[in-house]
C-alpha cells in the first residue's frame, strides 16, 4: 500500500520538500470541515493524488504508478501548468491553445468548454485544427460513456417516466443531475434538484451535497445569463 | 459533480466514536511522519501563498481499510 511504502520512503521525504504537502483523510465524520473535498476536486476513489495551485485548484492529476520518480513527472508537468495558466490569463494566444487543449486531455473541462476556450484562441492553422479534432474526439468518447446513462433517464423524465422509492429515484435524479450540469440545461438542473431535496433535504449528511448543488446552480444561470446577454 | 459520496455518506452507519478512532489511527500512521503534512485545506492554501509553492495533495480515507 502506498502509505506503507513510497510515502514513508526516505526519497519521498526529499521529494516532499518542494512542495506544501497537504494530507485529506475522508472520514465520514458528520459535520466535519471540508470532508467531502475529494467529491469537490473531482476525485473518485482512494487514493487521489494531485498536484493543486496556490488557490487549491487542481493543475495536475497523478494518474501514473505511485513512486516518487512519477510523483516528479507530474509535478513538473503540474507547473509546467501553472505557468501556461498564467501566459493564457495574460492573453497569450497559443497558451490559451495549450492550456485548453492539456485541461481538455486530462479531462478537467467539458467538449463545451474547451470549444468556448479554442473560439478565444482565434483562427487555428491546420496543424492546430487537427489536434483539437483529435481531443475533442477523445473528450466526447469519454462524455458519450459517463453521461449515457443521465440522457436516457432525461427522455424518460420527459415521458413521465419516474422510477417509484427513494432507492431508484436517487440514482436517477442524480444521473439526470450530471447530464444537465454537463449540458448546462437550467431548468433540468433546478427539477432535479428539487426532487433530490424532496428526498434528502432533511438529512444533514447530505447538507454539503446540496451545498455544492447550489452553488453550481447559480453557476449554471450565471452562464446561462452571460450567454443570453451575448 | 461527482456524486457517489452522496450515495456513500447516505450508507455510511458506522459509529460517530469508531469514525473518529479511525481518523487518529490513520494519522499515527509512520508515512505522516515522513513528510511537512497540513491536513487543513485554508491552511496549505495560506502556506503555499506565502511560500509560492504548488499543493502536493494526497488524499486517503480512514473510515474503510
Amino acid at each position: 500500500m502506498v502509505e506503507d511504502g513510497v510515502l514513508r520512503s526516505a526519497a519521498f521525504g526529499e521529494f516532499s520538500k518542494d512542495y506544501v504537502m497537504f494530507l485529506h483523510v475522508t472520514t465520514m465524520i458528520e459535520g466535519r470541515k471540508d470532508d467531502e473535498l475529494l467529491m469537490r476536486v473531482g476525485g473518485a476513489g482512494f487514493p487521489h493524488i494531485v498536484v493543486m495551485d496556490v488557490d487549491g485548484s487542481v493543475v495536475r492529476e497523478h494518474a501514473a504508478a505511485p513512486t516518487v520518480e512519477a510523483f516528479k513527472d507530474s509535478g513538473a508537468v503540474g507547473k509546467q501548468r501553472l505557468a501556461l495558466r498564467k501566459k493564457a490569463a495574460a492573453g497569450d494566444r497559443d497558451a490559451i491553445l495549450e492550456f485548453a487543449l492539456a485541461r481538455a486531455t486530462a479531462g478537467q473541462i467539458t467538449s463545451r468548454k474547451l470549444a468556448r476556450e479554442i473560439a478565444r484562441a482565434g483562427d487555428l492553422t491546420p496543424a492546430e485544427q487537427e489536434r483539437y479534432r483529435k481531443t475533442l474526439t477523445t473528450l466526447r468518447f469519454d462524455e458519450a460513456k459517463i453521461y449515457a446513462q443521465g440522457a436516457w433517464f432525461v427522455r424518460m423524465l420527459a415521458d413521465g417516466l419516474v422510477p417509484e422509492g427513494p432507492e431508484k429515484q436517487t440514482p436517477f435524479f442524480l444521473e439526470i443531475l450530471k447530464w444537465a450540469e454537463f449540458s448546462e440545461d437550467v431548468a433540468t438542473y433546478e427539477r432535479a434538484l428539487k426532487e433530490m431535496r424532496r428526498m434528502h433535504g432533511e438529512d444533514p449528511r447530505a447538507a454539503e451535497f446540496f451545498a455544492m448543488a447550489d452553488e453550481k446552480l447559480a453557476e449554471l444561470k450565471a452562464g446561462a445569463a452571460a450567454a443570453a446577454a451575448k | 459533480m461527482r456524486t457517489w459520496a452522496l450515495l456513500l455518506a447516505l450508507a455510511a452507519s458506522a459509529a460517530a466514536q469508531d469514525l473518529e478512532a479511525n481518523l487518529e489511527k490513520k494519522l499515527a500512521k509512520p508515512f505522516f511522519k515522513n513528510a511537512a503534512w497540513i491536513t487543513d485545506f485554508d491552511e496549505a492554501k495560506r502556506k503555499a501563498k506565502e511560500l509560492k509553492k504548488p499543493i502536493f495533495a494526497y488524499f486517503t480515507r480512514s473510515f474503510a481499510p
